[in-house]
């Protein structure tokens, strides 16, 4: 009888009195027609959405009156605020971890007895949009060397490398004609990561009206590097770039971390005044998202993993990170 | 010779999902901005960005601040015509001319004819370094002013010229 009643009033043409739905006992899932169960349902939507603004006005009008004496405003719940503490967030005064970070593979970088140098490669037969985005990506990193692999074995080249002085490898995985992955490694025996590159946007596309990136020493931002893993990387990223970033240059490449997922933007800033200051994206973006990262340099066979993403095990809740 | 990996569906939707909630979580214009500005506060920079330290600005509240920053120093150097005497002692030790020459400009007049003098003074000002290391100079500095005070005598004419 209820559902007969509703129907029969949604059967009445579209401007039905808006009193008719206020307390059914029917669900409008049981209208068997389509037409009208679409249509009942939308305005049990609008029915919903009155509801809520009206509850939301007076909800707006008590806190008025209150005045002072409201109760503070509630702050929403965000990810990052219900993130699931991770045990291995480094402390700021940890000595452990400063001991660590003294004596670990990075330390002749940090303690300036190398300079960096790196060379660029991609996997075999690159196709132009790799290949140009190795040219930009040089040109963001200063000392940096492009050479293509025309087939020949990582390991191969690895002991070359060590022996002409480069400091850090850069392998680009392409497939189906764009970058996808990224191999970091660190030469002289250090970690190797391995990385899933996306939404990779080559100068041309990124909407700006700024020039190429000149020769200066870039500023580096590492930000939300948390974990004792998110540190190693960090500091796996500052390794690539020389110690003494050139102010006059006003270039900052930057690397954001959040949910796992790290961006990387190449900017050039300008100070207009004390509070404000204006950043112009030149150089390519990308994200990356740590897939492995490895002890020795690239071995996939024999290495010793010291991370690896496993998807069963780590992607269970939506509010755990590693990074 | 190489094994393929095949990408699963599932998963690649669910990642660029995640990319994309990411990204509008980081907001990363506004995170580089924001350290940006923390690295200029903490004085990462040194001195190649002269803008009013807000510290030195509280302290010299009561007795006015001498602003060196290129774009708003017109504006406030209006705004601190009265407190020259006490800005002269705050000057260091190699441009103190220049920053004279600021003073004598806030005393004649406001005018925006000023402003070409003003510019120069404060590009050469800008190369100055951190204010308030000489109060005790601040006697000996004094002399000087009365010499600048003849160059300055010698342009007033050509801007009362001009302000006429």
């Amino acid at each position: 009888a209820g559902a007969g009643a509703g129907a029969g009033a949604g059967s009445g043409g579209p401007p039905a009195p808006q009193r008719v739905l206020f307390p059914p006992t029917f669900s409008v899932s049981e209208i068997k027609n389509k037409q009208r169960r679409h249509f009942m349902f939308l305005r049990w939507k609008q029915q919903q959405r009155k509801e809520k603004l009206a509850a939301k006005k007076k909800r707006r009008k008590e806190r008025e009156a209150l005045g002072d004496k409201a109760p503070p405003k509630a702050i929403p719940k965000t990810i990052e605020n219900q993130r699931v503490y991770d045990e291995t967030t480094v402390d700021p005064n940890d000595e452990e971890v400063a001991f660590d970070e003294a004596t670990d593979e990075f330390a002749p970088y940090f303690n300036r007895q190398t300079v960096p140098k790196i060379l660029i490669t991609t996997s075999d037969r690159p196709r132009g949009r790799t290949v140009r985005f190795c040219e930009q990506l040089a040109t963001v990193i200063p000392n940096s060397h492009v050479y293509y692999r025309r087939g020949l074995a990582l390991k191969r080249i690895i002991p070359q490398c060590i022996a002409r002085d480069f400091t850090d490898l850069i392998v680009i995985n392409e497939d189906r004609k764009i970058p996808n992955g990224l191999v970091l490694s660190h030469l002289p025996d250090g970690p190797t990561a391995h990385f899933r590159m996306s939404s990779v946007r080559l100068r041309k596309e990124i909407k700006r009206k700024g020039k190429e990136p000149t020769e200066h020493a870039p500023e580096v931002i590492l930000n939300n590097f948390t974990t004792r893993l998110g540190h190693s990387i960090g500091r796996m990223f500052a390794s690539l770039f020389p110690h003494d970033p050139q102010f006059i240059g006003r270039q900052v490449a930057t690397f954001h971390n959040q949910r796992d997922y790290i961006f990387f933007r190449f900017h050039r800033y300008i100070f207009k005044s004390e509070k404000k200051v204006g950043i112009q994206e030149l150089g390519p973006r990308f994200t990356l998202k740590l897939r492995s990262l490895q002890k020795g340099t690239f071995d996939s066979k024999f290495g010793e993993y010291e991370w690896i993403h496993k998807r069963r095990e780590m992607d269970t809740s939506r509010r755990k990170f590693h990074l | 010779r190489r094994k393929l990996v095949p990408l699963r569906r599932k998963i690649e939707r669910r990642e660029r999902r995640r990319e994309e909630k990411a990204l509008i979580a980081a907001q990363l214009d506004n995170a580089i901005e924001k350290e940006l500005l923390e690295r200029l506060k903490q004085d990462t920079y040194g001195d190649i960005y002269n803008f009013p330290i807000h510290a030195f600005d509280k302290a010299l509240q009561q007795q006015g601040t001498e602003s060196e920053s290129e774009s708003d120093a017109e504006r406030e150097e209006e705004e601190e015509e009265e407190e020259d005497v006490d800005t002269r002692e705050f000057v260091e030790a190699e441009d103190s001319e220049l920053s004279d020459f600021e003073d004598m400009d806030k005393l004649e007049t406001s005018s925006e004819e000023e402003q070409e003098e003003e510019e120069e003074v404060e590009k050469e000002a800008s190369h100055s370094k951190s204010k308030g290391k000489t109060p005790l100079k601040g006697p000996a500095r004094r002399k000087r002013p009365y010499i600048e005070i003849e160059y300055e005598e010698e342009t007033e004419p050509t801007t009362k010229t001009k302000a006429a």
